[in-house]
């Protein structure tokens, strides 16, 4: 990210923050989309974001670091859009099983299939750190401090998230391979 | 290809195709860009705190320390100034002016938050908290809500308050699902079977950590009405040289060895629980129960 830029947007230049929403909106977004998987939530949040980012930029301490900056405002604003939308539903889950898949799952194989179903089933704090790590490529560390979290947490997020996608697959590629116990109790 | 490989392959596609590029909608973009001029911008500190202030990789004593110096500094050679004949820096002065040493930290207007809205700890930059209310908001579904005196500030990660002195200060909030056997060896793995769910199972399973001496559970409310349960432990000697200077009771949950006393408050708050640890210094006993006692659960 360009160091200039961000130091205009820092002294109020609403320009050059503009030009900063170009540069990390669409990944934020695609963050956010991917933690709440839900388009409005992931709008909602993306927002949130920014304008937190746009209120909160003359404050940065290292104008070098608002890229990763804005993953972590984008993080924290998705889980305040998950807890508003948790106790609109009453504290369910967000998105849990029971609704509507994505159109194009039918089409997709078994395993993508299952990964889906039980990524929806991880908490959003789960989801959170699997996405940073596998989706933008981040290390553990860097996760703990985008999550604003010890290092510790972090790993142990991730740890029982992959540990339970990992037990649906198998479980999935078990039932492929013995479609007769399917439905048995 | 190993089974893992396959597995983390299979979840990376998973990620990547997932709904594909989903870029920010216009309507998103436009409605922030029509928000910038009437969203005021929260003023950094003011001055020669802004410029330490930005310098990440000073810690904080040294981050006053350069302030007083410079303070002191700036007084001694606008006294010389105004009351010598000239400039005799570091000379003896007819007329010493005192110096004051305190920062000038005033904050500006636009730093203090909304009356009433707490601020979000976790789009806080970072560095020195002006006083008011803040919220956790790192916990799904819980908003952890105290209230910040003068004199403390935020470093990561971001659910722990710290105190600006020498020897620091901590109140934390966190979710802490099961406990490590041993604090000084976590690698020997967490309990099994896991602590229960309650506040009332995690004080009864710190009451058995070994080493540690917990003070029975007495009751605590918060602002709120939420009523929890409070422990003390002080570490003991022996412990300083745990697991390399921290006593790790959970994988969230790490606290320095020594021997100042360490609070930890428990809460079940909409069936999560919530705990609130504060590592005591002599400096900050007042004011760290000013704010375990200020807790809110929003």
């Amino acid at each position: 990210m360009e160091r200039r830029l961000v130091e205009r947007a820092m002294r109020g230049d609403e320009e050059a923050f503009d030009t900063l929403i170009d540069r990390v909106g669409d990944s934020l977004h695609s963050v956010a989309r991917r933690i709440l998987r839900d388009p409005t939530l992931a709008e909602d949040a993306t927002q949130e974001a920014l304008l937190n980012a746009w209120r909160n930029l003359p404050r940065l301490r290292d104008p070098d670091r608002f890229e990763a900056w804005t993953y972590r405002l984008v993080v924290n604003a998705c889980h305040s859009q998950a807890r508003r939308e948790r106790r609109h539903r009453g504290n369910l889950r967000l998105l849990t099983d029971d609704e509507p898949m994505l159109p194009d799952s039918a089409s997709r194989v078994a395993a993508q299939d299952q990964l889906d179903a039980a990524f929806r089933q991880l908490s959003v704090e789960h989801r959170t750190v699997v996405v940073l790590v596998h989706y933008l490529g981040q290390t553990p560390s860097e996760a703990a401090e985008t999550m604003g979290t010890p290092v510790g947490t972090a790993r142990s997020r991730l740890h029982y998230a992959l540990q339970h996608l990992r037990t649906a697959l198998e479980a999935d590629a078990r039932d492929a391979r013995n479609p007769a116990q399917r439905g048995t109790a | 290809m190993t089974r893992e490989d396959e597995f983390i392959g299979q979840l990376e596609a998973y990620l990547d195709e997932y709904e594909g590029m989903t870029p920010l909608p216009s309507s998103i973009r436009d409605a922030v860009r029509a928000e910038l001029p009437t969203t005021r911008q929260i003023g950094p500190v003011t001055g020669l705190m802004r410029d330490t202030y930005m310098n990440s990789s000073m810690d904080s004593p040294a981050r006053w320390g350069l302030v007083v110096a410079v303070v002191i500094g700036a007084v001694i050679i606008g006294g010389a100034l105004f009351f010598g004949d000239g400039v005799n820096v570091g000379g003896p002065s007819a007329s010493t002016p005192s110096p004051s040493v305190a920062p000038s930290e005033a904050p500006s207007e636009a730093a203090v938050p909304s009356p009433g809205e707490p601020e979000d700890f976790g789009a806080h930059p970072g560095g020195s908290l002006d006083p008011g209310d803040y919220a956790f908001t790192h916990i799904e579904g819980i908003q952890v809500v105290f209230t910040v005196t003068a004199g403390w500030e935020k470093n990561p990660p971001d659910d722990v308050v710290w105190s600006i002195d020498d020897e620091k200060a901590t109140m934390s909030a966190r979710t802490i699902y099961n406990l490590y056997n041993d604090p000084c060896q976590p690698e020997l793995g967490l309990q099994a079977p896991p602590v229960g769910p309650t506040a009332n199972d995690l004080a009864t399973a710190l009451g058995s950590v070994p080493g540690l001496t917990f003070s029975a559970p007495t009751s605590v409310t918060t602002t709120d009405g939420v009523s929890g349960l409070r422990l003390h432990y002080v570490p003991p000697d022996d412990f300083r040289d745990c697991n390399g200077g921290d006593i790790q009771l959970a994988p969230e949950m790490l606290a320095p060895t020594g021997d100042r006393p360490v609070t930890i408050d428990i809460y079940d708050v909409d069936g999560t629980r919530v705990v609130i640890a504060a590592n005591y210094t002599d400096a900050r006993d007042v004011q760290l129960d000013q704010m375990l006692n200020s807790i809110r659960f929003d």
